[in-house]
């Protein structure tokens, strides 16, 4: 593969990687008048264990390339590899883990028959994917939940569920879509703690996209910034804090990274 | 589950209510009957007010009590009761409405999963299967007993009258079942769909734990019309069929004697309806044993 030397990762050889990215191009109805290039030559890489997170103006098609990074879209042109595979082969040999602002669990399974789904499809036995799901609910604090319905669990439980499904095959990449958009901001704050302590936990690399910057601030390890339709990568700002614990966001080294963000972003969006 | 109320209490509480409305229904029934008797009585000459009225005689109207007594009155002699000749035939149209609706609830859903399979075929065959519903039961109903008669013959059983009722029933049934079932099909969100692609689910394994659950909230619905269909079916096929042995044969022979007898059609009648709520009621039974293992019934 010809790829051109990733800027987030200095001096990583390409198979150190876990995504790959390079002139990633996508054009809706490329044939027709009202076709609409979405992305165009988008260059990412991402590291084991990293927490990159995604963010722009909205409507720029930061939901679009996480589609793409997760085979359920074709690219019109480029380089993606996940792995060294292709999008549609990791979504195949199911190396995605994906979360979205609905948290998008079944109304008629149990919270423990919702995590087990996954592992369901995948033909695990049953002692092992119900130990295994007991063991995902215990990790995002919901361990007496096992039998509730979606519709007796509150929005932040159900979406804690969600990333609980997310988990449970040990997925190689967290996708991650706005996944507390809809939450309230108290239950967004812990929400965002309690994701970090799985991501420590479980060594997940994850992708995340969100329109806040103190929650990309917050989580991220990097924070990409995306550029107005035809959307592409346009700055990378590498976050440093010294501890990732609820009180750093009173920090001035938060305040720093969280206006730095806002200003390249306001910079992306200028011209 | 309300507090304050086990489910015995409710049980009973629901038959309370039932057994009340069939005794109101009854008392309507009176008196409408002596109101209208008295306007015939005392206006004979007066026509006009009268005559729009269904006519409230005995004849017209037979005494509520005489049709209960009728359900233990043998037609003939030290013979079967008309009350048992009618739970027999409601038996024998429960069967050929309960095979209709089996047989057009699988119909409806294979249906219902081939137009699922693409918008083509949903625009090409659903105006057709609306069509169908529009061809008149009773024209169609004697070509196929004659056709059941002659046709299947190459069937592992025997193919007898009652069976081609059961296809009348069927053809009523899959419809609900199939349009209902497609709407149900296609209810999953965009995302629950992109969800199971991220599993690399199959299709099969998409319809089998996302999109038949989904339906299964429009299914039900769907049930109780085609039950209520297919006991409608079964009636009005052995009737326009002269197939023997059910309810719609011994609305006939009853009809037929209404002069000497009109409480015997009142009760063969009775039995219809009863017959139709049995169905419905199956129906309902089922939704709240799937539901109440969905957990649906908690809320």
């Amino acid at each position: 593969m010809s790829t051109p030397e990733p800027q987030g990762a200095p001096g990583a050889a390409p198979e150190d990687l876990v995504l790959q990215i390079a002139g990633l191009e996508k054009t809706f109805n490329p044939d027709r008048p009202n076709a609409v290039t979405a992305i165009s030559g988008l260059d990412l890489a991402v590291r084991p264990r990293e927490f990159v997170s995604i963010i722009g103006p909205s409507g720029c098609g930061k939901s679009t390339l996480l589609r793409l990074v997760g085979g359920l879209i074709e690219p019109t042109a480029g380089e993606l590899s996940v792995n060294g595979r292709s999008a549609q082969e990791a979504r195949l040999a199911r190396d995605y883990g994906m979360v979205f602002q609905a948290a998008g669990l079944l109304d008629w399974r149990s919270a423990i028959r919702n995590v087990e789904l996954p592992l369901e499809l995948m033909g695990w036995s049953k002692p092992r994917r119900r130990a295994r799901a007991v063991e995902m609910l215990k990790l995002v604090d919901l361990g007496g939940f096992d039998s509730h319905y979606p519709s007796e669990l509150s929005g932040g439980m159900q979406q804690r569920v969600a990333i609980a499904r997310a988990l449970s095959f040990e997925p190689a990449l967290l996708l991650m879509d706005e996944p507390f958009g809809a939450l309230d901001e108290m239950t967004r704050e812990h929400m965002q703690t309690e994701l970090l302590k799985i991501w420590r936990e479980t060594a997940t690399t994850v992708i995340f996209i969100t329109h806040s910057i103190p929650e990309a601030v917050f989580l991220s390890t990097r924070v990409a910034v995306m550029s107005a339709r035809p959307a592409r990568i346009a700055a990378e700002i590498p976050i440093e804090l010294p501890e990732r614990t609820p009180l750093v966001r009173d920090t001035e080294e938060f305040f720093r990274s969280v206006s730095l963000v806002r200003r390249t972003l306001r910079s992306v969006e200028a011209t | 589950m309300a507090t304050g109320s086990t489910p015995r209490r409710q049980k009973a509480r629901r038959s309370l209510i039932f057994a009340a409305f069939m005794v109101a229904l009854a008392l309507l029934y009176t008196g409408y009957k002596a109101v209208g008797q008295a306007i015939d009585d005392t206006q004979r000459d007066w026509w006009v007010v009268g005559s729009f009225l269904p006519r409230s005689d005995d004849k017209n109207m037979p005494p509520v009590l005489d049709i209960l007594a009728e359900f233990g009155k043998a037609p003939r002699e030290g013979g079967t009761t008309i009350g048992k000749l009618t739970f027999d035939g409601a038996l024998f149209t429960l069967r050929e409405a309960a095979v209709g609706f089996g047989a057009g609830t699988i119909i409806g859903l294979a249906i219902a999963v081939v137009l699922l399979q693409s918008r083509r075929a949903e625009r090409g065959v659903l105006p057709y299967v609306i069509a169908s519903q529009t061809v008149p039961l009773i024209a169609i109903a004697p070509i196929v007993v004659v056709w059941g008669r002659t046709n299947f013959g190459f069937l592992p059983w025997e193919w007898e009258d009652w069976m081609s009722v059961s296809l009348i029933a069927t053809y009523l049934t899959f419809f609900p079942v199939a349009v209902n079932g497609l709407r149900g099909l296609q209810s999953p969100s965009p995302e629950a769909t992109e969800l199971m692609q991220s599993y690399a689910a199959g299709r099969r394994q998409v319809l089998r734990r996302l999109q038949l659950p989904a339906s299964l909230p429009f299914l039900f619905p769907a049930f109780r019309i085609a039950a209520t269909a297919s006991v409608v079916g079964a009636i009005v096929g052995e009737i326009s069929a002269g197939v023997r042995g059910g309810l719609g044969r011994l609305i006939l022979d009853f009809a037929g004697k209404y002069i000497t007898g009109p409480e015997r059609l009142y009760v063969a009648v009775i039995g219809a309806c009863l017959t139709g709520l049995v169905a419905v009621g199956a129906v309902a039974l089922a939704e709240r044993l799937v539901l109440a293992r969905r957990g649906e019934l908690a809320r």
